[in-house]
């Protein structure tokens, strides 16, 4: 039995402050991975949580992260030189097969994985425009790093006539010809741009968050519903047809324990 | 003319001998229906407590060059979400096990009460978790006492059949024989053996959330073997063999150490989901090979 699975240990190389509760970490090691796909990030002795990889070098990687619970509170005390796990890369990833002009659409702690994103596409020539969704114009990240890839970059906060980020979307996507959308992001957005996808038939790919616990499709608590699929392995990307089929897709989620907790409307 | 591969244990008909493994998938009802079409023929529920429970910090789950170490503590809904997500059971098309736990004896019977609706084929209970305070082993439940104490009482208020499992550490015949003076109408031989512990040595820590875990896979297989074989000659109640089964041969080989049916946990990790259909058919391939017409003619075929 040959499959092993075991953190890699990695030192930190860099932390750079993105903003409001963002932090980016950087590591010096030669990762093989694609935009959408997450390492389980180990901090040893306290605990392991997925994290999409943010962008990466030949020779270096990084995982942006959101504060939001004692796991990235803890995170946030790290100090370059520290040493931490990893398993993966896992999941699945973006497809940019076919592309020419897409969409990109980040979110809260989902940003990171289509920041991955743009970096691939701009490296195949594939024209990008990346709207950045956040709720306070203090939470805006990366913008100045996707100028610098050569993306177009649109906020609510550079125009006042958009009180939501879901009206800029609907915008863009109806002044142009994009042939894909990628998103990650809260899930009642992206549940909007699946569904926009279909009625326009533009190619679509969303990431979707679970409770992943294991990350190799045995603890089940990523399950979803009807088909019962683990998104840690059949996900977090999926296509806007498999989004479609998730039953409990836009409407509820798992805790740790498996309870579902429904999405706010 | 392929074998005939139905067995049946504690009145269940299994399609085939194949169940899945509490503590595997099983979460929720999608869960088990997803692995029936996958090729169980049966599968189990991850089990159920009185209270919901968010289980250990990661990581649950590594797995080294010989198996495999879980420490996941028994995350689950708590009895009453659990019977709402597991109502209606007997429609996701094969027999459904409920496993349920518990710190005493009244929390088994009051879980028992909960889920009694869902239209569970079986409750197994699990005496034998190695690494959860509280239940099981660490709970003190791995002794004949409470084997006989913990089956009575549900036998008292259940009518479905009670599979008990053991460990494979120690008291496994003491234990099992308790249960079977109890009541208990099948032995599942049986848990994670252990706990065991890997530490990182760059950090110089435990890689497991919880420090140890029970340990599994093909570590575990020929100590379950030689399990099943000892409490073939010791006990009347059939068995269910579980521990390292990863490919076909593996539950040939069990179920000639005399288990009647067998349960798959880690062999998920190692071949994905589909493994239920992989292992029955390489198990089919060998029987209508060596001539065996049906799967129970190899029951027990070790003992001579």
């Amino acid at each position: 039995m040959d499959k092993i699975t075991q953190p890699t240990i990695v030192k930190i190389t860099k932390i750079i402050n993105e903003g409001l509760n963002y932090k980016t970490f950087v590591f010096n090691y030669p990762l093989e991975a694609r935009a959408g796909q997450y390492l389980m990030l180990w901090l040893p002795g306290e605990d392991l949580k997925p994290f999409a990889v943010a962008w990466k070098t030949p020779d270096k990687f990084a995982l942006a992260v959101l504060k939001r619970g004692d796991f990235t509170a803890k995170l946030f005390e790290a100090h370059v030189g520290d040493l931490l796990g990893f398993t993966g890369p896992h999941g699945t990833y973006y497809n940019l097969t076919g592309r020419k002009k897409i969409l990109l659409i980040g979110g809260g702690s989902g940003a990171p994985s289509v920041t991955f994103l743009a970096q691939e596409a701009g490296q195949q020539n594939i024209k990008v425009d990346f709207v950045l969704a956040a709720a306070a114009k203090e939470e805006i990240i990366f913008e100045s790093w996707l100028t610098a890839q050569g993306v177009k970059v649109y906020h609510r906060f550079q125009d006042k006539k958009y009180e939501h980020a879901w009206d800029l979307i609907t915008d863009l996507i109806n002044k142009n010809n994009y042939d894909g959308l990628f998103a990650c992001g809260p899930e009642l957005l992206l549940k909007k741009i699946v569904d926009l996808s279909l009625e326009k038939n533009i190619f679509c790919q969303v990431s979707l968050e679970r409770y992943i616990k294991c990350g190799i499709g045995v603890c089940g608590k990523c399950c979803v519903d009807n088909s019962g699929l683990c998104l840690c392995q059949a996900g977090p990307v999926v296509n806007n047809h498999l989004a479609n089929q998730i039953s409990e897709f836009g409407k509820y989620h798992r805790d740790g324990s498996g309870q579902k907790i429904y999405f706010k409307q | 003319m392929p074998a005939n591969l139905e067995t049946t244990i504690t009145g269940l008909k299994l399609n085939n001998p194949t169940i899945l493994a509490s503590g595997v998938l099983g979460v929720t009802k999608a869960s088990l229906k997803n692995v029936i079409n996958n090729g169980a023929g049966a599968v189990t529920t991850k089990s159920i407590s009185l209270e919901p429970r968010s289980g250990h910090k990661a990581p649950i789950i590594i797995t080294y060059e010989a198996g495999m170490l879980n420490a996941v503590g028994y995350s689950n809904q708590g009895a009453v979400k659990a019977a709402e997500e597991f109502a209606n059971s007997a429609e996701v098309g094969a027999p459904v096990i409920g496993s349920v736990i518990g710190q005493s004896v009244d929390d088994f019977i009051k879980v028992i009460s909960k889920i009694k609706n869902c239209g569970f084929s079986a409750i197994e209970v699990p005496l034998s978790c190695p690494h959860t305070p509280g239940y099981g082993t660490l709970g003190g439940q791995h002794t004949p006492e409470m084997a006989k104490k913990i089956t009575d009482a549900i036998k008292k208020i259940s009518k479905l059949p009670l599979w008990i499992k053991v460990s494979p550490n120690e008291n496994m015949i003491a234990v099992a024989k308790a249960a079977e003076a109890g009541g208990a109408d099948a032995i599942v031989a049986g848990n994670s053996m252990g706990p065991g512990m890997i530490i990182d040595i760059k950090t110089a820590k435990p890689i497991l959330g919880f420090g140890m875990g029970g340990v599994s896979g093909p570590a575990l297989r020929p100590i379950a073997v030689r399990c099943v074989y000892d409490l073939y000659k010791a006990i009347k109640i059939p068995i269910i063999g579980c521990g390292g089964i990863t490919y076909g041969r593996d539950l040939i080989e069990m179920m000639m150490a005399g288990a009647t049916a067998v349960a798959v946990g880690t062999a998920v990790y190692y071949r994905g989901v589909s493994v239920f259909k992989k292992i029955t058919e390489e198990a089919e391939q060998f029987l209508t090979e060596n001539n065996y017409k049906d799967i129970t003619q190899i029951i027990g075929l070790a003992h001579g």
